[in-house]
């Protein structure tokens, strides 16, 4: 029998480095939910219908919960995709993040 | 949302259906695992005018993703390089277990793949003076790391040459470059590839197509078959591109077996006419290779510049072709982007240069010419709203749109058969940003590596 021995092509071997995801948040009540949109102009999704539904479906469950809206937000593939947008997030005071679509 | 989650802010993303899989390669690329909190929506709901009912049935998908959600592992494990073995009976049973493990694991296109042996791979770094563990970088979108050794790798399962290493790692490079825009060219819905165009005297020596087929395949030209797919190989294996997972083209396309990676026609450019790589800043003569993207793709019959009256029809029927076809450029659209590459043979870029056309002269009236009417682009809501804040600066309401902010943003390359009769436009697509360059470092043995090639191949074909 003969043997064949191959590279693996997937690329270099990863670290250890342990990646940290956000923690969640315990609930909803009294927090700061901010929206983020990939699409803008109307176009992508419909995240100027979407979104409010949203608020109105949340704001029902929890009568403290505020929003930011998309609008206070860069909108857009490619406005989004950027180093800085956790920064903007985190200086508008948001507790956490709604984003579409596939964002 | 990676970028967030990153930052301590938890997220939650409405995805569409069939997405889930890029969302999660995205945090994979920005240094988190396969994974994200999210949910798929029914495709329908993303349409103008939809029913959000989904969102109502599934409103606690939202707040279980802001508050209960876990990633599925905590930590990453060190994954140790590892080599994959293969036996059979004899070499040929071998290699059809070879094709058929690396399909079942998707690291195959569909098309025959020969071994990356330590034997073959050790024979492509000859062809560059970078230690194999060099780091080149991480691809998007699951930012996979890519080094020279992955670089051979690739190459090898394309039947490569140690010759061709040192234009597919200028290639990477010319990737990785921000400008380019890699992450958005691998995940795009568009069906869009990398197209990579080489300037300098590597071209003839590693037997890379200036002429005829220069954008196909070609037994005499092989280099730029194998160059390129080792490409599609690096984004799909290291990147993650796997169709409907990583990458969302929804066609994908022929060209994106081999990508496109071809060379100026430099012999044929007419004396008053820069190289492309000379418009891109480099010395005249250096070896350099720039990446663009195309999505679409027309010949343009009937291309000839025998007279000044044939030569201004040839130039309207590319300003028709390029007008006529402007995909989603507005989009994208800024002071140095590139709407794509004009490809012209010798016999035309010749026939306009004696005629006292020079080649900026070209470009402005293929930049005129071009625009889009305003009947056009105001009847299209989707790109007029979605260019018409970019276009500001260089259109008025009311007046056509042009294709690029400045006429020198146009792309003019000479290749193809030498004769006049065609001419080739691509379009850029969604995604990439704008073109990037990058030199080509040849090793210290390149000379060995020549001769080694003409024993195998004979003396370098003429053009």
């Amino acid at each position: 029998m003969l043997r064949l021995e191959v590279f693996d092509p997937t690329g270099f071997p990863e670290s250890t480095e342990s990646p940290t995801y956000a923690p969640r948040l315990s609930d909803l009540r009294g927090k700061t939910i901010c929206e983020i949109s990939d699409g803008k102009d109307g176009s992508m999704w419909e995240y100027h219908r979407t979104f409010p539904l949203i608020r109105q479906k949340l704001k029902k469950r929890f009568p403290d919960i505020t929003f930011i809206p998309y609008t206070e937000f860069p909108a857009g593939v490619r406005e989004i995709d950027v180093d800085d947008i956790g920064n903007m997030v985190v200086a508008k005071g948001c507790d956490a993040v709604i984003g579409g679509n596939a964002a | 949302m990676a970028r967030i989650e990153k930052k301590g802010i938890p997220t939650f993303s409405i995805t569409r259906k069939g997405f889930a899989g890029v969302v999660a390669s995205g945090f994979l690329g920005m240094g988190l695992n396969l994974d994200a909190s999210q949910y798929e929506f029914p495709t329908e709901m993303f349409l103008p005018g939809s029913d959000l009912t989904p969102i109502e049935d599934n409103i606690d998908e939202i707040i279980n993703g802001l508050t209960k959600w876990q990633p599925r592992t905590k930590g990453r494990a060190t994954l140790k390089p590892i080599r994959i073995t293969i036996e059979g009976k004899d070499y040929f049973e071998e290699l059809a277990k070879l094709n058929t493990v690396f399909l079942k694991y998707k690291w195959g296109d569909g098309l025959p793949i020969l071994p990356a042996t330590e034997e073959y791979v050790k024979w492509l770094l000859t062809g560059t003076d970078f230690p194999r563990e060099t780091v080149i970088g991480r691809i998007p979108p699951i930012g996979r790391i890519a080094t020279i050794e992955s670089l051979a790798v690739s190459l090898a399962m394309t039947g490569g040459r140690p010759e061709y290493m040192p234009v597919l790692i200028a290639i990477l490079q010319a990737f990785l470059d921000p400008l380019l825009g890699a992450g958005a060219m691998q995940t795009t819905t568009s069906s869009v590839y990398p197209v990579a165009i080489v300037n300098g005297p590597v071209s003839k020596q590693i037997r890379l197509n200036s002429g005829y087929g220069c954008l196909g395949p070609d037994p005499v030209h092989p280099a730029g078959a194998s160059i390129g797919r080792a490409l599609r190989l690096v984004q799909q294996d290291i990147g993650g591109a796997i169709p409907g997972s990583g990458t969302m083209a929804l066609y994908g396309g022929p060209a994106r077996y081999t990508n496109i990676v071809f060379a100026e026609d430099e012999d044929g450019l007419p004396h008053n006419w820069k190289s492309l790589s000379m418009e891109r800043g480099f010395p005249a003569g250096s070896n350099v290779v720039t990446l663009h993207a195309a999505a679409t793709t027309s010949n343009v019959n009937t291309a000839r510049a025998s007279t000044e009256e044939v030569a201004v029809e040839t130039l309207n029927r590319f300003a028709r072709i390029m007008s006529g076809n402007y995909g989603n450029i507005f989009y994208a659209f800024n002071p140095d982007s590139v709407p794509g590459i004009v490809l012209m043979p010798r016999g035309i870029a010749q026939g306009l240069s004696t005629l006292g056309w020079s080649k900026e002269k070209v470009k402005t009236y293929l930049w005129e010419n071009s625009k889009v009417p305003w009947t056009v682009i105001n009847g299209d809501s989707v790109n007029f709203e979605l260019g018409k804040d970019n276009i500001k600066p260089y259109a008025k309401h009311g007046e056509a749109w042009p294709l690029a902010a400045n006429p020198r943003n146009l792309m003019i390359v000479v290749a193809g058969g030498e004769q006049s009769g065609h001419g080739y436009w691509m379009r850029y697509g969604p995604g990439p940003i704008m073109p990037t360059s990058a030199e080509i470092k040849l090793p210290r043995n390149w000379g060995e590596l020549l001769k080694k090639a003409e024993e195998d191949f004979g003396p370098p074909p003429f053009g």
